[in-house]
């Protein structure tokens, strides 16, 4: 539905050098799938997805869109969004300000060609609105509407065409938390029901869990892994994924064999893998709520990837608890339901699937270990 | 910008109908992203006509072999005393017009802006409104009143006053300088007002908190703080004043006192001789020149002013001085500038429309009251005057929201780089003399086009293109400010829903814009109706409007006939300064 080809976009600024926007990017969306693009601010994700709107221009690739090429450098290709035939939901909802809930949502549709009768645009307008639980509400003026209601009328404007894609640009940032979730499941429904394809762009990792089929992660105009969301959780391609996800304890080391890594804390059990050779410099990634704790003495002796480690700190956070644990020179952050006591000594076991090897190099790049 | 093709790569192996229809899209593509740059490029193109014609013909020189290109012009520019003469003139001349305009505008300014002047709200609306009156009609005043030998306030003082001689002379550089900043003080007051509107209150009050009294603060916070503003204001209004030519016209020519301006103008069109064409190009290249030094300082100066950091957008108001019993002294300060301006012109030209000849109000003069002043005006000749003014009204202020809406998109809204220089070009109107497009107009006219197309005698096209030139920085300015506004997500929700450039103006922008597009509307048209000097320079005999006819009545010695026009003119006027004051009251101030 969706096809991105190596697209590419830079901003040349005066007097600094060119920023990559966009690097060789390549996406496919099926046929409606839920794609979310996720990544911090500057990722290029909002570049790539009004570069599918054609609201931006790429400098190279090619864009298809149900088998139509938008762009294409090669081919000297660029239709104008106008052409495109697609539904957007902007950040700032964009609701025209001088124009009624009515007029706002038929504007798209007495755009279409071959012109649709005026009792046609009615009807559609009164289906698109009540599709967001607005019906009857056609002859209010915008500019008095709440966030809520204004986030709806732009939906509605949006899916009014019936489009086959439609595009969001993080359209729950100007929401509050609570009418954000509420807005994201009414989403997920909508998505559901109506067979859409959806491209989507938020910073939200949470948000992006609970809408996609499948997410694309961004980072300074690549894409760093694209995949549903269990798998970037669970089996994260890049350190930058994983800790996007959530923190990360992050241990060096050197592979001995393929399935084992020496570190700062002791040999580690790893699963076996091809990729990596004897004596590599790799470092390990174990989520906080992964590590096991054990009040000391009451695990079974010399399991696998078991440790002695001493408590530091404890933060209560209600549904869990977030321990600071040493163990040796190293520190590691444990998320538990369990209870021990700060200053103790505890046993500290890193089950051997749950540790995911990455090349070395690429810890550089990482944010400092902490956070949420 | 766009170099649109649909489906480019498929098609060309279709059916004629898929074809036709590809095609027919393509037109309609093309159709909405020509218009705009080509209007934007029409108009700009016209600026830089404008001014290049001047410097050519600075450069021609007519010998008997034919035109040749040298620097005679300038030369002759520098070694003719009269030149020499009208040039020191016009330095004296703006000299007192700035030292009046500021000494009045400054205190206004501050009485406006920082104290508890009762009705202070209404100084800055009754100051725009006293701008629009034009200042030919408030120089007929002065002269009425204070000409050495027939002036009748100069005759009244001289019976009730034991004084030989006329205490007054406004037939002289100072006079002229003084009507001139009189008439300029609510444009400087409305700069300098932004600038206190602009200025951080927190940076008096911490003074005031650490126990820096009031005129300390004044000396050492305020008036520095207010320094680049007030000096980019003076370096905007002596670009005007320089090149003024309402008030030097009208006092000045006929007595022989010139200006660069009534230089210009006499040289242009003089009575016997060939005009000299080389000379006024060469004149109006050092003009220009002037003016854009001044200009470039002024910008200097603007863009230093961030230094001072005095522009904050905090809602909250400077505390305001207690001017207690001073508040009347304040009053009559402003209400001397509109007396000045607009009551004792008024007067003077009522009464003088009512009287056959110039005297002091007595008995006897009372006697010979009567309306033939109006029945003598030429009611055809004026007719036409007023067909041609209404013209200009209408079209001029229109074409220049068209021209500026396509310039100001272009500069705001698309990323096209070439859109900079449009803006540059666009800013140029703003601080180059009207006068100096006039005389680039003339100039293209006569030098450019052959005599027998005659320009000129076609009717009031070629006034409509200058006016329209000079108000494109005006239009463009405002345009701007106002889609800087409009978030640009609603432009792209238009695009997405299926609008082309054009159909996003259209639906979109024009609407959320009406009330930026009618104040300016209102503005720019008062400002056509009421202009002098560009009509007098393109004057020809089928397109005179209403303040050329007035002023050549004028200069013809038929005062009391032209006192009586123009108080037709002013009436005409005034629905239309209502109608501005009440919808564009909101907006007032913005403008400038």
């Amino acid at each position: 539905m969706i096809e991105i080809r190596g697209l590419g976009k830079d901003f040349q600024r005066a007097g600094e050098s060119v920023v990559h926007a966009l690097r060789t990017v390549d996406v496919t969306v099926e046929r409606g799938e839920f794609f979310v693009l996720l990544g911090p601010s500057g990722s290029g994700k909002t570049t790539l997805l009004r570069c599918v709107a054609g609201l931006a221009v790429p400098d190279r690739g090619e864009i298809v869109l149900d088998g139509v090429t938008v762009y294409s450098r090669e081919n000297r290709v660029l239709v104008p969004p106008e052409r495109r035939g697609l539904g957007m939901v902007f950040q700032s909802y964009a609701i025209w300000p001088h124009m009624t809930i009515f007029e706002n949502v038929a504007l798209p549709l007495a755009q279409k060609r071959p012109r649709l009768a005026k009792a046609e645009i009615a009807d559609r307008v009164s289906r698109a609105l009540a599709l967001v639980g607005l019906e009857g509400m056609e002859r209010r003026p915008t500019p008095l509407l709440s966030g809520g209601q204004q986030q709806r009328v732009a939906l509605a404007r949006s899916l009014a065409t019936e489009p086959v894609v439609l595009l969001m640009d993080e359209p729950l940032s100007n929401l509050d938390a609570r009418l954000r979730e509420e807005v994201r499941k009414e989403i997920r429904s909508l998505a559901a029901r109506l067979d859409i394809t959806i491209l989507y762009v938020t910073h939200d990792q949470m948000e992006a869990m609970e809408l996609a089929d499948r997410i694309a992660v961004m980072h300074e105009g690549d894409i760093l892994q694209q995949g549903s969301p269990e798998d970037l959780y669970c089996r994260p391609a890049d350190p930058r994924v994983a800790q996007f996800f959530g923190s990360t304890n992050w241990i060096d080391g050197r592979m001995r064999g393929s399935d084992a890594v020496d570190t700062i804390v002791g040999p580690l059990a790893v699963p076996a893998s091809d990729n990596w050779a004897a004596g590599e410099s790799v470092v390990v990634g174990v989520r906080p709520e992964d590590v096991e704790l054990t009040p000391d003495g009451q695990g079974k002796a010399a399991q696998e990837n078991s440790f002695r480690g001493r408590v530091v700190s404890n933060v209560f956070l209600g549904d869990h608890r977030v321990y600071t644990v040493e163990v040796g020179e190293h520190v590691l952050l444990v998320r538990t339901l369990a209870s021990v006591l700060v200053g103790g000594t505890v046993g500290v076991r890193i089950p051997r699937d749950k540790a995911c090897v990455f090349r070395a190099h690429s810890r550089d790049e990482l944010p400092p270990v902490g956070g949420s | 910008m766009y170099h649109a093709e649909e489906r480019g790569g498929e098609g060309l192996g279709g059916n004629v109908g898929e074809a036709f229809a590809a095609l027919r899209s393509r037109l309609v593509q093309a159709a909405e992203r020509v218009p705009l740059p080509l209007i934007a490029f029409v108009t700009l193109g016209l600026v830089v006509v404008f001014l290049v014609v001047i410097v050519q013909v600075s450069f021609q020189v007519e010998e008997d072999a034919g035109t040749v290109y040298g620097v005679e012009n300038f030369r002759q520019l520098y070694t003719d005393p009269f030149t020499a003469k009208a040039f020191l003139n016009t330095a004296v001349f703006a000299g007192v017009a700035l030292l009046v305009a500021f000494a009045f505008a400054i205190p206004i300014a501050w009485l406006a802006e920082r104290t508890t002047l009762p009705g202070r709200g209404l100084v800055f609306p009754l100051l725009t409104v006293t701008l629009l009156v034009p200042s030919f009609f408030t120089a007929m005043g002065w002269v009425i009143l204070f000409h050495p030998r027939i002036g009748i306030a100069n005759k009244a003082l001289v019976q009730l006053l034991p004084i030989e001689q006329s205490p007054f002379n406004v037939i002289s550089l100072v006079g002229m300088g003084w009507v001139e900043g009189i008439a300029l003080v609510p444009l400087a007051f409305i700069m300098i007002a932004a600038s206190f509107r602009a200025m951080d209150p927190a940076l008096e009050e911490s003074a005031r908190v650490h126990g820096i009294s009031f005129f300390t603060r004044l000396r050492r916070i305020t008036l520095p703080l207010l320094t680049p503003g007030i000096l980019g204001a003076v370096l905007y209004v002596a670009a005007i004043t320089i090149a003024a030519f309402d008030i030097p016209a009208v006092i000045g020519l006929s007595n022989r006192i010139h200006t660069f301006s009534t230089f210009v103008y006499t040289t242009a069109l003089p009575l016997e001789e060939v005009p000299n064409y080389g000379l006024i190009g060469a004149s109006s290249a050092v003009m220009l020149l002037i003016g854009l030094l001044l200009t470039w300082r002024y910008m200097i100066v603007i863009g230093e002013s961030h230094r001072y950091a005095v522009v904050r957008g905090k809602d909250y108001r400077a505390n305001l001085v207690d001017l207690g019993g001073w508040a009347v002294l304040g009053w009559l300060i402003v209400g001397a500038v509109i007396v000045f301006n607009v009551v004792l012109p008024l007067l003077a030209l009522t009464w003088v429309s009512l009287i056959p000849f110039l005297q002091v109000p007595s008995a006897a003069a009372f006697q010979t009251v009567s309306l033939d002043n109006f029945r003598a005006v030429p009611w055809a000749n004026l007719t036409v005057g007023l067909r041609n003014s209404v013209i200009l009204l209408l079209a001029v202020p229109t074409l220049s929201l068209v021209a500026g809406m396509a310039i100001s998109w272009l500069v705001i809204r698309s990323n096209w780089r070439v859109a900079r220089t449009l803006d540059v070009l666009a800013f140029l109107p703003h601080v180059i003399p009207n006068l100096i497009f006039a005389v680039g107009a003339f100039l293209l006219a006569i030098v450019w086009f052959p005599a027998q197309w005659g320009l000129f005698e076609r009717g009031i096209g070629i006034i409509i293109l200058v006016y329209v030139v000079t108000r494109i920085s005006f239009a463009t300015r405002m345009l701007n400010s106002g889609l800087v506004q409009i978030h640009e997500e609603l432009d792209e929700a238009g695009y997405v829903a299926g609008l082309g450039p054009l159909g996003v103006i259209r639906k979109i922008l024009i609407p959320l814009l009406s009330p930026t597009l009618l104040y300016s509307w209102l503005w720019m048209a008062l400002l056509a109706f009421r202009e002098l000097t560009m009509a007098a320079f393109l004057a020809s005999r089928d397109n005179l409007t209403l303040p050329v006819i007035i002023w050549s009545m004028w200069t013809a010695g038929r005062l009391n006939q032209a006192a009586a026009t123009a108080l037709v003119f002013v009436a005409l006027m005034t629905p239309l300064i209502v109608l501005y004051y009440v919808f564009g009251r909101r907006h007032i101030g913005v403008a400038q």
